[in-house]
């Protein structure tokens, strides 16, 4: 495992990656256990849904109160909408801050750029590392998920549970990769953490919020959030709305390559 | 020879403060380079700007008749660098470290680690977060040398290492200068770089203020003469002779300390006029050649 940048990124992060895992798969299963007795009161749940008032519902990722109580619905809000695809993020932008603005914080930047080894190459290295490690995690939920569906019923097309994995993978490195590129450019580790996760967490609420004010409406399609979740991966499969997060992964990836190869380090 | 470090007006500004300004250095191969001077006169700011973790404002600097910028990656494949601020991976084992290190640069095994280990006497399957300063810094040299580089750049090598620690360290030297490899090495311990060096290079306040042999330099070295009379002795005897620096009395003026630059010979000419009972000489080293350099540049700035 310590062949390379690469796979000592994944061996140093091993311990506190596995306690993710461990996070993720609690919620994937309780989301899945819990599911059966929402069947079972489908209608009481219904009407208590579409009781609370819009604006909470949407905070939560729910534009139509009918569908939570359907499987996908239920899924899609908990894992997809809200808690699920929060940690991932989370999870992502601690990675990308590690990547470079963590070493560097931690003064082994000399030691590691001592090697012969391209700075941009390093980056990419740093990026993969966080690209694996956050698949990783939303493949637990799609584990989950394809062993349940046969047998809690839950009636999931393999192509939108793929898709939503993916989607909220693709998700979570958009501000992962941000954190990476703060890092790269600048190397300070506070604002490489700080920026993209106030960034989400505003993109959230704005998602959530925005489309329940006539004026602000418009500012939904400004987030990540609404890229990714706009037609309901779970139900629907792939969107293009993901090559939207793909290209801005790209192009954030490629200015933190430049912005690291063209600055002081450690300074 | 071949000079295998140069640099040209080499120039490194933080924002408006400085790091160094105009700094010509040239390192010959097979030689054992001292790079002297107190901290923050900008030793480190030159070695990092060798390594391309830095970017000059202004200047050039090759190594190996590379570009700095340009062909850092070839330059960094033959140089061992020990940082001046070294941090590890802390939650890594000496031994993972190495193979991490080793593994980066492309080596299929572990070079000469295990021998290294072997002579600074050090266990590398500990966590690095468990070790002390020292042991850390012995595993900061083993990294700089376990893949037998051509130029060893070495920041403070011998900081926070103990006595006997350093005797294996001067010999580790010495052994890679008979092999024909070359070695810059910064410290602001002074007899160490006259103890190890062949030449050595003075920085303060980010200029280069000498580059001399040491050898030259401890000819030029200041010595300081105590000297006991049967009877009072007057200071102006000596103080007005041309070779003398300073002259003070002790006693009651039985005893005089006079401090004196190169030839001793007109003190001793002088001092024999009077019954001398008794002539102490205290070797003149590098430290006092150095003060004596930053007191005519402190004087002159």
């Amino acid at each position: 495992m310590l062949r390379s940048v690469l796979t000592k990124t994944i061996w140093e992060r091993r311990t506190s990656t596995l306690w993710w895992l461990v996070g993720l798969l609690t919620l994937a299963l309780t989301t899945v256990a819990f599911y059966p007795s929402i069947r079972a009161d489908q209608e009481a749940f219904t009407q208590l849904f579409e009781a609370l008032p819009e604006g909470l519902l949407s905070v939560f990722g729910v534009d139509d109160a009918s569908v939570l109580a359907s499987p996908v619905g239920f899924i899609n809000s908990r894992l997809y909408s809200s808690v699920g695809a929060i940690v991932l993020v989370i999870f992502a932008i601690s990675a990308g801050t590690a990547a470079i603005a963590g070493e560097e914080d931690q003064r082994t930047m000399d030691l590691l750029l001592s090697l012969p080894i391209d700075r941009s190459r390093l980056v990419f290295e740093k990026f993969f590392a966080m690209t694996v490690m956050t698949f990783g995690l939303a493949a637990s939920m799609f584990v989950v998920l394809v062993i349940s569906n046969p047998i809690i019923d839950l009636d999931l097309s393999m192509a939108g549970m793929v898709a939503a994995n993916v989607g909220v993978g693709l998700l979570a490195l958009t501000f992962g990769t941000l954190a990476l590129a703060i890092g790269g450019i600048t190397g300070r580790r506070g604002l490489a953490l700080g920026a993209p996760t106030g960034l989400a967490i505003l993109t959230f609420f704005l998602h959530g919020l925005a489309p329940l004010v006539d004026s602000i409406a418009w500012t939904q399609r400004l987030t990540p959030f609404y890229w990714f979740g706009r037609s309901t991966p779970l139900a629907n499969g792939f969107d293009v709305g993901f090559l939207l997060l793909l290209g801005t992964v790209g192009l954030t990836l490629a200015a933190a390559g430049w912005g690291f190869s063209r600055r002081d380090v450690g300074v | 020879m071949t000079t295998v470090v140069a640099t040209r007006s080499l120039t490194k500004f933080y924002g408006r403060t400085r790091g160094i300004e105009e700094v010509d250095l040239d390192v010959l191969a097979g030689e054992v380079f001292g790079f002297l001077g107190p901290n923050g006169a900008g030793k480190s700011t030159t070695i990092r700007l060798l390594l391309d973790l830095l970017r000059p404002t202004r200047g050039q600097a090759w190594v190996f008749g590379l570009d700095v910028r340009a062909d850092s990656i070839d330059i960094r494949r033959r140089v061992g660098y020990l940082p001046g601020e070294l941090a590890l991976y802390e939650r890594m084992t000496g031994i993972e470290l190495m193979r991490y290190l080793g593994a980066v640069r492309g080596m299929s095994g572990l070079g000469d680690t295990e021998m290294l280990a072997e002579r600074f006497e050090i266990d590398l399957g500990q966590r690095i977060r468990t070790y002390s300063t020292g042991n850390r810094q012995k595993i900061g040299l083993v990294q700089a040398f376990m893949h037998r580089p051509e130029l060893l750049i070495l920041d403070e090598p011998t900081r926070g290492l103990d006595p006997i620690v350093r005797q294996e360290f001067y010999s580790l030297i010495g052994e890679a200068r008979d092999e024909g490899r070359t070695i810059f090495l910064s410290s602001h311990v002074l007899p160490e770089v006259e103890r190890i060096a062949d030449r050595v290079a003075i920085i303060r306040r980010g200029g280069i203020v000498a580059i001399e042999e040491v050898a030259a330099l401890k000819r030029r070295a200041r010595r300081r003469l105590e000297m006991r009379f049967a009877t009072p002795v007057s200071t102006t005897e000596f103080s007005s002779l041309a070779s003398v620096q300073d002259a003070a009395a002790l006693d009651g003026g039985s005893v005089l300390l006079v401090t004196v630059e190169g030839s001793v010979d007109s003190v001793i000419k002088q001092a024999a006029k009077h019954e001398l009972t008794n002539i102490v000489t205290h070797e003149g080293d590098l430290e006092e050649a150095f003060l004596g350099y930053y007191q005519e540049a402190g004087d002159a700035s």
